[in-house]
């Protein structure tokens, strides 16, 4: 059944993933391109749908303090660490890798494209 | 649930600013539901708007923090101001995108306004709301003003907004007329006002 928190945690869960800065960003980013969903995200880290909705308003691990951060929300909700510390590296580096693709087939169009114009005004 | 105490307000305001990573959802834990509750209780407008714009609100703080400053005032008070605000424009646009369904629903084309236009326009409507919330301090007074404004003549739609349960339509039409006639009154001073300013 669908309580007023399930359903507010839901809506806040889904409008963080428009929030670079959050943990649902990253992790909805790791979703889109692994074309996995949140129950996969809940089942890799052991743990209920309702904690990846609350996992996804926490800001993500900033680099500099990357492992107390992760262990700062593991403990939070009960989470294990490196499981946790796991998935959002492998998020960090593919939701990474993507975008450096992205920019970089974006280029080689725009590269293709020019050349094009040039071969067909000679 | 209540908002928290003002000592659990600063502490998360601190660890916000801080960035600490568990405190985005700490806040929503402490404030979604008591802003949901103030946010209905002041507008009357429906659970789903007032849900939306309660973490609308949340999340317009947790991306500038700085916009509230504690000398003024406690957290609860900012993000409640913040959250009818966004109510406010939530029910407004519903309203406008209603009345333009049914008055325009067989035109084909509406002229698009210039970039500049709309900004020059935003900063000045900006400008005019800041002035009518100094003249009229009753937020569903405010809310009501703002559906005139866009044109909404639906008495059930003011009558919602005004906060009118309970009486008969024509009990109903008669205390809407009356209170539209006030605001009108009060725009019109402001008005007059405003030129003589």
């Amino acid at each position: 059944m669908m309580t007023d928190e399930t359903v507010w945690l839901d809506s806040a869960a889904r409008r963080a993933r428009q929030e670079p800065w959050t943990l649902g960003c990253l992790l909805s980013g790791l979703a889109d391109i692994e074309g996995t969903s949140g129950s996969d995200i809940a089942a890799e880290l052991n743990c209920d749908s309702e904690t990846v909705h609350w996992i996804f308003l926490c800001r993500r691990p900033s680099e500099h303090c990357f492992a107390q951060e992760v262990e700062r929300i593991a403990a939070r909700f009960s989470l294990d660490v490196k499981r946790l510390a796991g998935l959002v590296r492998r998020a960090d580096a593919v939701v990474a890798l993507a975008a450096a693709t992205h920019d970089t087939s974006e280029s080689i169009l725009l590269a293709a494209r020019d050349r094009q114009d040039r071969e067909d005004k000679t | 649930m209540q908002f928290p105490s003002p000592e659990v307000e600063v502490t998360l305001h601190e660890r916000i600013f801080a960035a600490d990573p568990v405190a985005p959802a700490d806040l929503f834990a402490h404030f979604v539901e008591p802003l949901v509750r103030a946010v209905r209780h002041d507008l009357g407008c429906d659970l789903d708007s007032a849900r939306d714009s309660a973490i609308d609100a949340l999340f317009d703080y947790l991306n500038s923090p700085a916009t509230y400053q504690q000398d003024k005032g406690r957290l609860c008070t900012f993000l409640v101001q913040v959250a009818k605000h966004k109510a406010i424009d939530r029910i407004r646009a519903r309203s406008a995108e209603a009345r333009r369904e049914r008055e325009f629903g067989s035109v084909v084309e509406v002229r698009e306004p210039a970039p500049n236009e709309v900004m020059e326009r935003s900063a000045e409507a900006q400008e005019l709301w800041q002035r009518i919330e100094q003249v009229v301090p009753d937020d569903r007074d405010r809310l009501a003003l703002a559906l005139i404004l866009d044109g909404e003549r639906s008495t059930e739609t003011l009558a919602e907004a005004l906060g009118i349960q309970g009486l008969t339509p024509l009990e109903r039409q008669r205390d809407v007329k009356r209170h539209r006639d006030r605001l009108v009154k009060t725009l019109e001073r402001l008005g007059a006002k405003l030129r003589d300013d």
